[in-house]
């Protein structure tokens, strides 16, 4: 009796050598075990709270359930959105640890005699720095002066965060509870006490010293400096070895071959799923968020050129900085994700050529519509968050959690998770048959992997909770802001971008996978690791910020690199471009990868780095070189690229007779006009200022109002104007208006549609959703590397 | 003279400087092949590709953008020269302010002038 084994798909081969899976492996393991290092001393060596803070005489100060209490106080009632703490969150307002820092050591320094004091200022040094924590007991003493001090600045803070007038960028009457204004001052006192004292057996701080403040003799350490100076090296000796080394191998293969023959399909003859078609109402969503988040970046803006009144109107009662900033920061991210998640779906049909699966579009427009509630959700959860309208839990699940970055309600960032989830099951379920036929290593399952990872390490930031220690809980954070964002997303925007060229047929799949392979191993080595250049001052130890300092520094040379790189995808563009018998349809989507590259150089490059060696982050962080930084390189790669995706879908969800080329062209200009003026004319030189003059005068006074608010700081932020209308009216509004004609063209039912029932389904190739770009082929060679762009390919 | 208009006429200089290098790199080819980065792969690459020429799209297009963000560069240090101008305009400030004033000016003006002609020619591709 014969059995019959069921036949199981014959794989393509992978179209790389082994070797570049391998190396990739080893590398990301590698970075994450760096990762999981770092991690466990973040636990081992995070500052400790004490369990009572007490005075000589023998009072009790505060205590640690005040301090937890403080912290959820400060996140709750949004002060990270509009002050920092430990130098991270908003600039605006102070940086609540060198605020209280300084404020304490002068008023200790006042109670032994005051400035003109030897001894006095000998005595204050000494009472900050020495460490009189008992581990035993879990006890912090301090002396009579810092206790009074202590007094002294709750009075202080209640007046300041509880002014009934506002004009601070705050509410009015923003804190007012007497229990919270205590508990809030417990914690700025533990987060100074933990930046001035010295380590156990060290002769720094838990802060490596920062903020600092000359007051309690906090100064850069041996490691601050050194570490710069390797970090430099690093940077210099990484790009030039990897050139070098680049140059030597022919690893990524280039040749000129040039036998293939394009015709660009013109847009509307190429039929679009359901699936696709959702599409259009993402894109509608992602550019009206994107207008929203201009307009509150508009009016944070505009707290800082005039912080009195918005043109007479009392503007911080409705919507306080902290309220408008938490939403612009927001929205950055969500904008932006709605256009990457949009460009996921909407490739997905073109990658596998077959028809969507039963329910596909169904489960896109569930998406969508989890997406909306989840947007619409945590907003109205932190304005009502910050207009202390909700308490405790309930703030912290359905409001304003508070975290800069994870600002949103806990319940929104697990739906959120779960709404990337459902994502990557709509990718999965359209690319499952092509995945079965496809080796592990090619590009679609490097799509799917890239897909997967933004969920998973993005569900790391459930990890923040606003009970633990702060150090604790900045480690988990920066695995959403830095590593989701700087690092994942980025993998994964480089396989949709490799994608779009390989399937416009621009670039070899072979090609396009070693760009990624390459982009991998880059990132692990220097991205992964680097998330510790957020973690110089944040009472992590000193090895952290020997590791950050260093492998930061090879997070530029990828920059660097993929940029050339990505010059040589364009420019094996133009050469099929140029003997296309038909126009290559998305002249402007490139022109936007264009700007990325730029961008991506200046912004994320030039500028990161240029914050990024530990001792200018020692005086610059929290101040507007960082914003400089986050604006160039959100907006400038991310922002640039989420609206090249959607230009590029647009062009075939909207009627050809009503898209506009030159509607484009003004909204591509406008964006990269508005964003450089914004950053040559007041974010560049307001960041150099406050850097020089937090050098010059002190950190504390760097970060205060009144340096924030001089004459010379407001005329730069009024010269900004002029680009932002630019930016705003040229640049956002075209998109607006593109994506409202593509969404109203589905709605009328006016796309090509692949209903021609003999073409196709979802176990097989249909034509009308096939490539949109026909190729000649005249090398027998390429046929199984071009795989999916050659007829032999199709097979 | 004020420490702000030293550092605003510094920072035009400085504007100009960043804006000189954008207009240069306008004016190269942005095909990576002719770049010396890539001289060593080019001796290993048994098949080197032809260089792009410059009508190649989108290398038509390209140093547009470097073109136009040095001219953003260029009015930037024009209006911030201005500005401060009217804030501080005793002799010595004028002095050191007018000339860059002018010179930003002068830039930004051949800057539009260039692209212009540039809008103008006929596109290559």
């Amino acid at each position: 009796m014969s059995t019959t084994s069921p036949v199981r798909p014959q794989r393509r081969e992978l179209l790389v050598s082994r070797w570049w899976i391998q190396g990739g492996l080893l590398v990301a393991v590698l970075g994450l075990f760096g990762l999981v290092l770092m991690g466990f001393q973040t636990y081992q060596h995070h500052p400790p709270i004490p369990d009572r803070v007490v005075s000589e005489s023998g009072t009790t100060v505060y205590t640690g359930a005040d301090v937890t209490a403080g912290q959820r106080a400060f996140l709750g009632n949004g002060l990270m959105e509009y002050g920092s703490i430990f130098g991270h969150g908003a600039y605006l307002g102070p940086d609540f640890t060198a605020d209280y820092l300084h404020r304490s050591a002068e008023h200790v320094r006042a109670s032994y005699g005051g400035d003109g004091s030897d001894s006095a200022q000998q005595r204050t040094v000494e009472e900050f720095k020495t460490n009189r924590y008992e581990d035993s007991t879990g006890t912090l003493t301090v002396s009579d002066a810092q206790a009074a001090a202590f007094a002294d600045l709750s009075a202080h803070y209640a007046r300041t965060l509880g002014d009934p007038e506002g004009r601070t960028g705050l509410r009015p009457n923003a804190v007012t509870d007497p229990d919270e204004v205590h508990q809030l001052t417990s914690y700025f006192a533990w987060s100074a006490w933990a930046a001035a004292a010295n380590r156990p057996e060290k002769n720094y701080s838990y802060t490596n010293n920062w903020p600092p403040e000359p007051l309690v003799d906090n100064a850069p350490t041996a490691n601050t400096i050194v570490w710069s100076v390797l970090s430099l090296v690093a940077l210099l000796g990484g790009t030039g070895a990897l050139f070098a080394v680049f140059g030597r191998w022919n690893w990524l293969g280039w040749h000129g071959r040039d036998q293939h023959e394009l015709r660009f399909r013109e847009p509307r003859s190429v039929a679009l799923t359901q699936s696709q078609k959702a599409c259009a109402f993402f894109f509608l969503v992602m550019s009206v968020l994107f207008l929203a988040q201009t307009m509150l970046g508009s009016a944070a803006e505009h707290y800082r050129a005039d912080l009195q009144s918005f043109f007479g109107i009392p503007l911080d009662r409705w919507l306080p900085y902290n309220l408008v900033r938490t939403w612009h920061v927001q929205l950055s991210l969500m904008w932006v994700s709605t256009g990457f998640l949009a460009a996921g779906v909407f490739l997905v049909p073109m990658i596998t050529r077959r028809r969507d699966p039963k329910g596909q579009a169904l489960l896109t427009y569930g998406l969508l519509g989890a997406l909306t509630v989840v947007v619409v959700g945590s907003l109205a959860g932190e304005a009502l968050g910050i207009h202390g309208k909700l308490d405790g839990l309930v703030n912290e699940w359905f409001g304003m959690q508070g975290f800069e970055y994870l600002d949103l309600g806990r319940l929104w960032q697990v739906l959120l998770t779960l709404g990337m989830v459902l994502w990557v099951v709509i990718l999965f379920r359209g690319l499952r048959k092509r995945l079965a036929s496809d080796s592990h290593g090619n590009m679609p399952w490097l799509f799917f992997f890239a897909a997967l990872a933004l969920p998973a390490v993005y569900a790391l930031g459930l990890l923040t909770r606003t009970g633990d220690n702060y150090t604790i809980t900045d480690f988990w954070r920066f695995m959403v802001v830095h590593l989701w964002v700087e690092d994942f997303l980025e993998l994964f925007t480089t396989v949709m971008v490799a994608y779009v060229f390989v399937l416009l047929g621009v670039v070899r799949e072979r090609i396009a996978l070693t760009v990624i392979f390459l982009d991998i191993v880059l990132y692990s080595a220097g991205g992964v690791i680097g998330t510790a250049h957020h973690w110089y001052f944040n009472g992590e130890p000193a090895s952290v910020l020997a590791m950050g300092g260093f492998f930061s520094a090879f997070e530029v040379i990828p920059l660097t690199f993929l940029t050339i790189e990505a010059w040589s995808f364009i420019r094996l563009g133009a050469r099929r471009e140029s003997v296309s018998e038909t126009p290559f349809p998305h002249r402007w989507a490139v022109m936007f990868l264009v700007a990325v590259g730029f961008w991506n150089f200046l912004g994320a490059g030039v500028f990161g780095f240029l914050i990024n060696l530990p001792i200018v982050s020692y005086y610059e962080i929290g101040t507007a070189l960082t914003s400089n930084h986050a604006h160039t390189a959100m907006m400038g790669v991310y922002g640039m690229l989420a609206c090249g995706f959607a230009v590029f879908a647009l062009r075939y969800l909207v009627p050809k007779e009503q898209w506009s080329d030159r509607l484009m062209k003004i909204s591509f200009w406008s964006l990269n006009i508005g964003l450089a003026w914004m950053s040559f004319v007041t974010l560049l030189p307001l960041g150099i200022l406050q850097l020089y003059h937090s050098v010059d005068a002190g950190y504390y006074d760097a970060r205060s109002l009144t340096f924030i608010t001089s004459d010379t700081n407001a005329m730069l932020e009024w010269l900004r104007l002029p680009g932002d209308v630019v930016f705003i009216a040229g640049g956002v509004l075209p998109l607006v208006w593109m994506s409202l004609l593509g969404a109203l063209a589905v709605l009328r039912k006016d796309t090509p549609a692949a209903t021609n029932p003999s073409h196709g389904s979802e176990d097989a190739d249909d034509p009308d959703l096939q490539l949109f770009t026909e190729v000649e082929h005249h090398d027998p060679d390429e046929a199984t590397a071009a795989g999916s762009l050659t007829p032999a390919g199709r097979a | 003279m004020a420490f702000e208009t030293a550092f605003i006429a510094g920072y035009a200089v400085l504007l100009l400087l960043a804006g000189e290098g954008l207009r240069r790199l306008g004016r190269v080819s942005t095909d990576a092949w002719s770049s010396r980065l890539f001289a060593a792969y080019r001796a290993q690459a048994p098949e080197p590709v032809d260089p792009a020429g410059p009508a190649d799209w989108p290398h038509s297009e390209v140093p547009q953008l470097h073109t136009v963000l040095a001219g953003v560069a260029s009015s930037a240090a024009t209006l911030l020269c201005v500005a401060e101008l009217v804030r501080h305009h005793d002799r010595l400030a004028v002095a050191v302010l007018a000339p860059v004033a002018a010179l930003a000016a002068v830039v930004t003006g051949r800057t539009a002038v260039a692209l212009r002609a540039r809008a103008r020619a006929p596109q290559a591709s």
